[in-house]
């Protein structure tokens, strides 16, 4: 489900958009793990794809790798 | 680094074959195009380098995290002319370069997750531009990354989430960085999704890229550093 939380930054209104499915959010083809956008500009999301931490999730895997010797 | 240098674009143009030693006293050597993925492969040669690996990371995208010029404590600086993916090639291409102070990618479009997570020395980097894509950590643990160039011309780059800069100084309460983007993109990046609140925090900075060539004739800096500082003698 989109979730949108209002906030202010430095006198200016800002809306959060996220998903608390850990999708992306997707405007006009592009996915955002998360969208702020200033208030005024009314932005709309749609939820899209899941979101992977592809990387630190890597690094983890390589670490269990030459501990406990994994495939190549 | 000044706050009004900008490093990258013509700034090292046609700069070959320099070579000069880190404080490992390994050999460091910069070269131009060619680099193959044989070469590449190769650990047994000096690194530490520019390359440029176009061809190498077309034939091993999408494959899952790839060292690529990940986690090479030789390396100060990169310039890599002609390195240019086009897609989430793989997590993490430039992460724990631990002694990395410039990021120089000229045609780079994507950056994706974690690609310059942990360089904790970096303190700029100038690209292209396209996307920051990925759910987060592409500049995460960037204590010193101050100066971002972004050269697009045709649009704002997206920026997939704010959370890319946690720990950097362009994140909420830091010190403050410098985003330089074209002098028409500035209004359209104020108001960009994501940009917009980062810029929206107090310390942080937009500036036009054209701002700081003032003067063309103006000397160029072409000045490389070790990771303590000194300057890399360049004869």
């Amino acid at each position: 489900m989109i979730v949108t939380e209002t906030y202010e930054l430095n006198g200016r209104q800002f809306i959060r958009t996220y998903s608390d499915a850990n999708r992306y959010v997707v405007r006009d083809g592009i996915e955002y793990g998360e969208a702020n956008d200033p208030a005024e500009f009314g932005r709309t999301y749609t939820e899209g794809n899941l979101m992977t931490d592809e990387g630190i999730e890597s690094n983890a895997r390589e670490i269990l790798d030459i501990i406990f010797g994994g495939d190549e | 680094m000044s706050d009004n240098l900008v490093i990258g674009g013509a700034t090292f143009s046609g700069v070959t074959g320099i070579k000069a030693t880190d404080t490992n006293d390994n050999v460091v050597t910069f070269m131009s195009g060619g680099y193959t993925a044989a070469d590449f492969a190769d650990q047994t040669k000096p690194v530490g380098r520019f390359v440029s690996y176009a061809d190498y990371i077309g034939k091993k995208n999408n494959s899952g995290a790839q060292p690529y010029l990940s986690g090479r404590t030789e390396i100060t600086s990169i310039y890599m002319p002609n390195y240019n993916n086009t897609a989430n090639a793989s997590a993490g291409p430039f992460r724990d370069n631990t002694k990395m102070r410039y990021a120089v990618l000229p045609k780079m479009t994507v950056v994706y997750n974690a690609a310059f997570y942990n360089c904790p020395v970096l303190e700029a980097i100038d690209w292209l531009g396209g996307s920051v894509t990925g759910s987060t950590y592409q500049f995460t643990n960037c204590p010193k990354l101050n100066v971002m160039v972004i050269r697009k011309t045709n649009g704002v780059c997206s920026l997939a989430n704010i959370k890319a800069f946690n720990d950097t100084p362009f994140a909420s309460g830091k010190a403050g960085g410098t985003l330089y983007v074209p002098q028409d993109l500035i209004a359209s990046y104020q108001s960009a999704t994501n940009w917009s609140t980062i810029l929206g925090y107090t310390n942080n900075q937009i500036k036009s890229i054209e701002s700081t060539h003032t003067d063309p004739d103006a000397p160029i800096d072409l000045t490389l550093y070790y990771a303590d500082g000194t300057p890399i003698p360049t004869t």
